[in-house]
């Protein structure tokens, strides 16, 4: 595997912009699947890719309905779900060939390690701040300073924040259940912020391995 | 040394921030606003059509008008602001994206505007005959900003960002200059709040404002923390 | 360093303007109409610009160490990154306008107001061939500026 498969070329603002707009996107694509535009036609998707009076640079696809709905979460989850399932390969590749360290990941609580650390470090630049587990399957992981959500505030004060960045929780709940899957343990994993603490997010992964 | 008020307005001439610190002599509500806590949230500040044809001058019928919306807004600062005492007694004054639309908003709009033009013409050499304008680099260093304009009343500093982002601020006329402050809100404050916040815009349409909590309240401290050291 | 005089009347339209040439003075030349523009904007944004006085704030000026004459409220100096605009009215509404260097301070702008205000007074209103609120063409004004403005760009 070639070296540069993990070198650091990219602007991280540049990917976090990107990273954002696919949730713009998807309430997007949400409003043309529902729209009664000639589905197929070039012409009549792009213009369906577009919200009511939607202009560059405002928000509204924040205000629309369909930015909350349960098909946008899913959607977005599922993007976080297939590059968590796809990326575990590398970052094992990573560990044990690149840099030399023997992982296990053979008890759930590994693997859930291999996350705090592993990926969170190479997702977020920064280790989750704290594990924590029931020994029956539920895993709360938190970390105090979750990244995308650092400049995060809506103009509506801190309970409509909390509410709008739900979506924006979704890929890396997608993430943290994709990595799993791949490592064949299924799971459901919720974010929550954790209250008054707007960038600490807790993510809540109950696996269905009960003892 | 006093901070009058600070503005923004957008590439499309709107005024799309604006904050006024009054003195407590001009706010009736100043002691409503201790008994009475408002629940974070409830207050909302979009522009109020009814602020838009008020009189140009900023008599005292206007403040008392304006004192209504400074009551919630204040005390929702107040509850997240710094201990900065110094800090909370200006920012519990005043009000917030109140004048966006009024005719102070618009006349200072209007002097900034003619000034800048003036500033830049004087310096671009002007031929009778029109001639196709050339880009070329020393066109770009030729170039004159407008800073400040100056009364004996009060002092108004300016500065417009690379994609027309205009930051104003109105202090004593004894004040030195504050370019470098202006363009240290828009680096660390308007950057990080505004462009980088996936839930703000960075385009605003008319009567849209900056209404944003986190941006307000860094703002005021930012203004707060430099009230000393004015001159 | 001196770049430029204007002279209005007090209804807003140009009795004088010269630039001097003057080392790395950074005013190019205008079309003629321009400087009608430059002038009437300026005696616009003067009347404005005290409009705009802060409620808060309209006591300042009692506290300044200049001479305010007659514009206590209106505007006085515009500060540009390549040069400022220093501009002061006489009690009967004419404006004296001097676009200057950036490290010009407005004391000096004072000394030199008193004397284009003297010199004004001497060789345009003492001119018999003078029409009051007319372009300004007397040749005596035009020398004696030109020594006002030698003696301050030395």
């Amino acid at each position: 595997m070639p070296e540069e498969f993990f070198s650091k070329e990219v602007s991280a603002m540049a990917l976090e912009y990107l990273v954002n707009e696919c949730v713009a996107l998807s309430v997007r694509v949400e409003e043309l699947l529902a729209s009664d535009s000639v589905p197929g036609t070039l012409a009549g998707d792009v213009a369906g890719l577009k919200l009511e009076q939607d202009k560059p640079g405002t928000v509204d696809f924040a205000s629309n309905p369909k930015f909350l709905g349960l098909n946008n979460l899913y959607r977005v989850e599922r993007y976080g779900y297939e590059i968590g399932y796809k990326i575990t390969d590398c970052i094992i590749y990573k560990k044990s060939v690149q840099e030399g360290v023997n992982i296990q990941l053979l008890e759930v609580l590994e693997v859930m390690k291999f996350i705090c650390r592993d990926v969170w470090r190479m997702f977020y630049l920064k280790q989750m701040d704290n594990l924590r587990t029931n020994h029956i399957g539920t895993f709360v992981l938190v970390d105090n300073n979750f990244r995308p959500l650092i400049n995060v505030s809506s103009a509506q004060g801190d309970a409509d924040t909390i509410r709008k960045i739900q979506p924006y929780l979704q890929l890396p709940c997608g993430l943290i259940r994709g990595i799993l899957a791949s490592l064949g343990i299924s799971a459901v994993v919720k974010a929550d912020v954790i209250e008054n603490r707007l960038p600490a997010v807790s993510f809540n992964v109950q696996t269905s391995l009960a003892k | 040394m006093p901070i009058y008020s600070f503005w923004i307005y957008d590439r499309h001439c709107n005024c799309i921030f604006s904050r006024e610190y009054g003195t407590g002599s001009q706010d009736p509500s100043g002691n409503v606003l201790k008994s009475t806590p408002k629940s974070k949230g409830s207050a909302q500040f979009a522009p109020n059509p009814s602020y838009e044809n008020t009189s140009s001058l900023p008599t005292s019928s206007q403040s008392t008008q304006n004192s209504s919306i400074s009551s919630g807004r204040g005390q929702r600062l107040l509850s997240s602001a710094s201990n900065n005492h110094k800090a909370q007694e200006l920012i519990q004054k005043g009000t917030v994206n109140a004048q966006n639309n009024n005719n102070t908003s618009k006349l200072l709009f209007g002097t900034l505007f003619s000034l800048r033009k003036i500033a830049g013409s004087v310096c671009t050499p002007q031929t009778e005959t029109h001639q196709e304008e050339e880009f070329n680099t020393s066109n770009l260093n030729s170039f004159n900003a407008l800073q400040s304009f100056r009364t004996l009343n009060y002092k108004c500093h300016y500065y417009e960002t690379m994609n027309g982002l205009r930051f104003v601020v109105v202090t004593h006329p004894a004040a030195r200059s504050l370019q470098s402050s202006l363009i240290e809100i828009y680096h660390s404050i308007y950057l990080p709040t505004v462009v980088r916040n996936p839930l703000m815009p960075v385009n605003y349409r008319e009567d849209e404002v900056i209404s944003n909590d986190r941006f307000v309240r860094a703002i005021d401290e930012y203004w707060a923390s430099l009230e000393e050291t004015l001159t | 360093m001196l770049y430029s005089i204007y002279i209005t009347s007090r209804s807003g339209s140009l009795l004088y303007q010269k630039d001097f040439k003057t080392v790395n003075s950074p005013i190019t030349k205008q079309r003629s109409n321009d400087y009608l523009v430059i002038a009437s904007t300026l005696h616009g944004v003067h009347a404005i610009a005290s409009k705009l006085t802060p409620p808060d704030a309209v006591h300042n000026y009692q506290k300044a160490k200049t001479l305010a004459n007659s514009n206590r409220t209106g505007l006085r100096e515009v500060s540009t990154s390549q040069f400022k605009i220093f501009m002061n009215q006489t009690v009967t509404g004419i404006k004296i306008i001097v676009f200057a260097s950036p490290n010009m301070e407005e004391t000096k702008f004072a000394a030199i107001y008193d004397k284009i205000y003297e010199h004004y007074c001497n060789y345009v209103l003492k001119n018999p061939f003078y029409q009051l609120d007319m372009p300004i063409r007397c040749q005596l004004f035009d020398t004696h500026l030109n020594s006002v403005v030698a003696g301050c760009n030395v």
